[in-house]
Order: C-alpha cells, then sequence, then structure tokens
C-alpha cells in the first residue's frame, strides 16, 4: 500500500527573517512569477529541481531545509 | 491575474464569438459554405502573442514552470475530450449507417469538422487553465 507524502516548505518563514523580503521580490530573484511563489507557500504547487534549488540558494541554506518531505505515517 | 489566464481568457472570447457567429448565419443564411466565414475570427487569436509581449515589455516574467504545467495538463485534457468524441462519433456513424452505407454531405462538411474539433479544444483547454488558475489547483493532483 503507497502512502501520498506531502512536500512541505519553510519559504514564508525564510522570506520574513531574510529581511521581510516580499514575494514578488522573491519571485524576481528566482525567476518566476508571484503567482507561482503564492502557490508554492499554500502547498499548491511542488517546485522542479531546478527550482528548489534556486530557492536554497537565494536564501543560503540547504535544500533540505527549505523542503521537507512528510509522509502521513509521520504525521 | 497572470498572462496565460488572460490570454486562456482572450481566446475563450474569441472561440466563443466565433461559434456564435457561426451559428447565427447558418440561421439567417442556411448556407453552410458562407457560415464557415465566421471561423476567420479565430484569426484574432494571433493577437495572443502581445499579451506576453506587454508582460515581457513590464519587467513581469510572463511564463513559468507551473505555467508551463497547467498549459501541458490543460491541453492533455482537452485533447482526450476532443478524442472522445471522435472516436464516440466514428462508432456511432459505423453503427448508424452499416459498414456498406454512405452520407449524404455537403462538402463543407470535412471543413465544418475541422473548425468544430479546433472549437471545441480551445475551449475545453482554455476553460480548464482558468479553473486551475482560479483554484489554485495543485497541478501534479491531475495526473497522481
Amino acid at each position: 500500500m503507497s502512502s501520498k507524502c506531502i512536500l512541505k516548505n519553510r519559504i514564508r518563514r525564510l522570506r520574513f527573517d531574510h529581511g521581510e523580503l516580499t514575494q514578488e521580490e522573491l519571485a524576481e530573484k528566482v525567476g518566476v512569477t508571484r503567482q507561482t511563489i503564492i502557490a508554492l507557500e499554500a502547498g499548491n504547487y511542488n517546485p522542479s529541481l531546478i527550482l528548489a534549488m534556486r530557492i536554497a540558494s537565494f536564501f543560503s541554506v540547504p535544500v533540505e531545509t527549505v523542503f521537507e518531505l512528510e509522509s502521513p505515517a509521520n504525521g | 491575474m497572470n498572462a496565460q489566464e488572460k490570454e486562456a481568457w482572450f481566446s475563450l472570447y474569441v472561440t466563443v464569438a466565433a461559434l456564435v457567429v457561426y451559428a447565427v448565419l447558418y440561421v439567417i443564411t442556411r448556407h453552410p459554405a458562407f457560415s464557415l466565414c465566421a471561423f476567420s475570427i479565430l484569426a484574432l487569436g494571433a493577437l495572443r502573442g502581445r499579451i506576453y509581449r506587454k508582460a515581457r515589455l513590464n519587467g513581469e516574467i510572463a511564463y513559468d514552470e507551473r505555467d508551463r504545467e497547467i498549459g501541458k495538463t490543460a491541453f492533455s485534457i482537452a485533447f482526450g475530450v476532443f478524442w472522445v468524441v471522435f472516436v464516440a462519433t466514428v462508432l456511432v456513424v459505423q453503427f448508424v449507417f452499416k459498414p456498406h452505407g454512405s452520407i449524404d454531405q455537403y462538402s463543407t462538411a470535412m471543413g465544418t469538422f475541422v473548425w468544430m474539433a479546433y472549437c471545441l479544444i480551445e475551449i475545453i483547454r482554455t476553460l480548464i487553465i482558468i479553473v486551475l488558475y482560479r483554484k489554485g489547483q495543485h497541478v501534479q493532483q491531475m495526473y497522481p
């Protein structure tokens, strides 16, 4: 039986920790639209590997710090 | 509203306008060939590129990976619906007219079919794009 994994992220927290960066400013830095950042933060969109690494590189943190894979069994 | 959503609304309006004009012309003239002129309205679709160009000129990012995924999902579903309708139509015609039967048709029937198929795909594609953007739908959920 397969369990559905959920990709969680800390983008919103990282934005606030980096001088209260706006969604639009972050979007411009990583090369996506503001709507994509909104969808990412709301958990409505899983980024590609390249985008995930761009975001992590921008915040100067490992990808695992920004994104976390959570399975329902782990709660 | 981002560029692809604007483009979807624009395409939807143009396609529906073409269909409405076709229906009105057909009812008024009862001339299938003349009614097909209504589909010349679809040439306005060439203006879609201006929506993306305007966004780029404003310094915005007009199209990113999420837009690409939504576009691909919408087209896949639209083409799938068209394919089901097409196969169903072929099967129904075969059952109704039998293997050795024939259909009397206007010479414009093929042209009408092509334009209607395009309109069907375009309407479904644009509606799905609009719904996916409005609902903030998880694109990957379309294909679990």
